[in-house]
């Protein structure tokens, strides 16, 4: 028993599920429901169709190239039955998806980390530039009068400080 | 004649259902964009002789009078027949066809299963040892 892997959104295909295209060169299509075939016959590219797994890995979402990857893998060659090895195999593949949650978790986590300091960045520039619209122009220009001074010398300070660290 | 009270017609008009289902069913039948991509890396030959349709399929497997001039012409990136020499020049010239032919060369291999199986968590496929020397049947990687 083998659990294919859909052409269009790698979702895993257990048996009983999904359909085969078998094109008149030999090349056989799975897909995991209706939804991937038809978009196939669509002739939709799964490079940018934004829920599938080749989108969001080569677009950076999901974490892509890592050593744990290497693990499961088609093989077309059959191993000669061992029972020590078959115990191995399944210990270590526990360990291994492990692993890889964790790494796949700490990814996700620095992509959002990175979103959100994107968007604050955005909100703070939306604010400068539309200041205007919470607070009245004149009380601004006010405001903008004291605050040279008091940044002078607040770079003065900043100077010194640094003069110091350098003695 | 209308229809029977509170019946509402549906599935519109019938000869453009026709004419839509036919072109996506043609769109669909021509060479998938993989076939041609691996066409345009070819020697010219392997894809076509002037005798037999792309090679690699049984879709045409030799001319007959319904393809157009005999299968004499045929433009590999547009996967398509010429009734002569001179639509086929005259199609080379053509924008649709120098766009394509120039992204299918520039363009990475598209994506195919193995692709699908690494973007799922998986490696390449492993295929063993060689048994056999270079050219022999053991060569089955990709």
């Amino acid at each position: 028993m083998r659990i294919d892997k859909c052409w269009f959104c790698s979702s895993a295909i257990y048996p009983g599920h999904g359909i085969t295209f078998v094109r008149n060169d030999a090349t056989a299509f799975k897909f995991c429901r209706s939804k991937c075939h038809k978009n196939f016959k669509m002739k939709r590219n799964p490079r940018k169709v934004r829920w599938t797994k080749a989108y969001r890995k080569l677009a950076g979402k999901e974490l892509a190239e890592d050593a744990t990857f290497e693990m499961e893998r088609r093989r077309n060659r059959p191993e000669k039955y061992d029972r020590e090895l078959v115990k191995k195999t399944v210990q270590a593949v526990e360990k291994i998806s492990g692993i890889r949650k964790k790494r796949q978790d700490r990814h996700h986590e620095r992509r959002m980390a990175r979103a959100k300091a994107g968007q604050v960045a955005q909100d703070k520039a939306a604010l400068e530039q539309q200041i205007h619209l919470i607070r009245a122009p004149a009380s601004l220009r006010a405001k903008a009068k004291d605050a040279p001074a008091k940044e002078k010398v607040k770079v003065a300070a900043e100077q010194r400080a640094g003069d110091a660290m350098q003695e | 004649m209308g229809n029977a009270p509170g019946k509402r017609r549906v599935g519109g008009n019938s000869k453009t259902k026709k004419w839509h289902k036919q072109g996506v069913r043609k769109k669909f039948e021509a060479r998938h964009i993989d076939q041609v991509w691996e066409d345009v890396r070819k020697p010219p030959q392997l894809v076509h002789s002037n005798k037999a349709g792309p090679q690699g399929t049984t879709s045409v497997a030799e001319h007959d009078e319904e393809v157009p001039g005999l299968g004499q012409h045929y433009c590999i990136p547009c996967s398509r027949y010429f009734s002569n020499a001179g639509a086929l020049a005259t199609h080379e010239k053509t924008k649709p066809h120098r766009r394509r032919a120039k992204l299918l060369l520039a363009s990475d291999r598209p994506h195919n299963q193995v692709d699908a199986e690494v973007a799922s968590g998986m490696g390449r496929p492993d295929n063993g040892p060689r048994l056999r020397s270079a050219g022999g049947v053991a060569d089955m990687a990709e």
